[in-house]
């Protein structure tokens, strides 16, 4: 029973530490040269963090029941089954029951409302880009051919917005587009043009959307949980630098990072908040620099992310591995 | 995709009727003179999704836009603009904006780094030679991690 509940407990440290523990991971110089391995680990401690916390009321509600967790896990299953639900726990383990209960309840509302709302965006923003953008082939690019209606292949359709503000993005989906502003193809050069279009389709082609779906959930459910604000800041920024790094073989990297600076430039008067600031300078920097990321750095992290997951794993395993293997 | 070119042509004909348009006179006025039931088809569509509006007018509706074209524009621009988390947004952008000091900042480190510069990109005179570029302060946290 204690053993359970320190194997669930570890998953939370991040979270219970989770200021300090995840202001380290956000600012650590590996993270910037290992992108993928970070959001690795972000979404293990995501994960985990979330699992545990479920776990441990599990665990502890169940304590009664049996000696070790996934037996209580069978009596209680079955006491549900018999409809003798409750029998045989005190008020505390009712109490971690409802704990367990109420927080997978609110996690699942905040990820459906999260999904929903931004799947109803995404909709909105392809109508408009399919009723207002030219389409062009990206072959063809800078020269204004009105390419509209002609069936080109996924990889070097560009959606063109007729609108004087220099914006590049990409509407994701399974037909994602990506678009350009007509500012935006007069700021850039034809190469700077090519970095970009190499960097939203990386966004693309990753699903880097239904990567931050969950943390925009988290950001949603528990707005002021320190590992979760540094979580929605970094991991954004993180998965900017996955598809910078996919762009950079295309273009180079001194291109790669002139058409970010061109980009960032304050739009309009208007616009002179900064809040891109940081992650903007990141991205740059790491263009800009010269160090190389070290080959062992990955594989540590993985390990660690792996390390986290597996108390929570084993929580959730060992009552179906039990009924599987030792039926009865 | 054919309904969808239609869409842009019928949307095309309401923002050039901004008084409003029957559904055949509109059906009459494409080029590709699509049926009348296609064009109701594709009316009743937009006006599910926003982008159009109809009212009775006798036995028929009259069929306009909900916005101007201009409007729309600026929609689908904002989603890309705003300053809203990056969290929340619906499309992945490609940068957003930062501060004027933070640009000058970025530029100057562009140009710290001639022995970067590759040849044929020296006819972009906006980003070697602006006057702010060379006076913007260095100290700050915008270094290359390995210089």
């Amino acid at each position: 029973m204690t053993f359970w509940l320190v194997v669930t407990g570890v998953a939370l440290l991040p979270v219970v530490f989770g200021g300090r523990v995840a202001s380290a991971l956000a600012g650590a110089e590996w993270a910037r040269r290992h992108p993928r391995a970070a959001l690795v680990l972000w979404q293990a401690i995501a994960l985990a963090g979330g699992l545990g916390a479920v776990g441990v009321g599990l665990v502890a509600a169940v304590a009664p029941l049996a000696a070790a967790f996934p037996h209580g896990m069978h009596t209680f299953g079955h006491q549900v089954v018999d409809g003798r639900g409750l029998a045989g726990l005190g008020p505390g383990h009712n109490l971690a029951l409802a704990w367990s209960a109420a927080l997978i309840a609110w996690l699942v509302a905040h990820t459906a409302r999260t999904a929903v709302r931004t799947v109803a965006r995404q909709r909105r923003q392809r109508t408009l880009v399919d009723i207002l953008a030219d389409r062009i082939d990206e072959r063809d690019m800078g020269v204004p051919v009105d390419g509209r209606g002609v069936g080109l292949p996924i990889d070097r359709e560009v959606y063109v917005l007729p609108g004087a503000e220099p914006v590049a993005y990409c509407v994701p989906g399974w037909r994602s587009r990506v678009v350009l502003s007509r500012g935006a193809l007069d700021l850039l050069n034809p190469a700077e043009l090519r970095a970009v279009l190499a960097h939203e389709r990386a966004h693309a082609r990753g699903r880097h959307d239904l990567f931050l779906m969950p943390f925009a959930a988290l950001a949603a459910a528990f707005p002021w949980l320190p590992v979760v604000k540094a979580a929605r800041q970094a991991v954004p920024v993180l998965l900017e630098m996955l598809a910078d790094d996919r762009a950079r073989q295309v273009s180079g990297d001194r291109t790669l990072a002139r058409a970010i600076v061109l980009m960032a430039a304050p739009k309009g008067p208007e616009v002179a908040f900064g809040l891109a600031d940081e992650g903007v300078v990141q991205r740059v920097e790491r263009l800009l620099g010269t160090s190389r990321g070290r080959r062992w750095v990955p594989a540590a992290v993985y390990t660690a992310a792996l390390a986290l997951m597996s108390g929570p794993l084993a929580v959730l395993v060992a009552p179906v591995a039990c009924v599987t293997f030792w039926p009865g | 995709m054919r309904l969808g070119n239609l869409e842009r042509s019928v949307m095309e004909a309401l923002w050039a009727h901004p008084e409003g348009i029957l559904a055949q006179d509109l059906a009459a006025a494409l080029p590709s003179s699509p049926a009348v039931t296609t064009v109701l088809t594709v009316l009743v569509r937009l006006s599910r999704k926003g982008l159009a509006t109809r009212e009775r007018a006798g036995r028929a509706h009259l069929y306009r836009a909900a916005a101007g074209k201009d409007a729309f524009v600026a929609e689908a621009m904002r989603e890309a603009l705003d300053e809203a988390g990056d969290v929340e947004a619906a499309v992945n952008r490609f940068v957003g904006a930062v501060s004027p000091e933070v640009a000058a900042a970025l530029r100057a480190a562009l140009t710290d780094r001639p022995d970067l510069t590759t040849p044929g990109e020296t006819h972009r005179p906006d980003l070697t030679a602006t006057p702010e570029a060379l006076t913007a302060d260095r100290s700050g946290s915008v270094r290359g991690g390995g210089s």
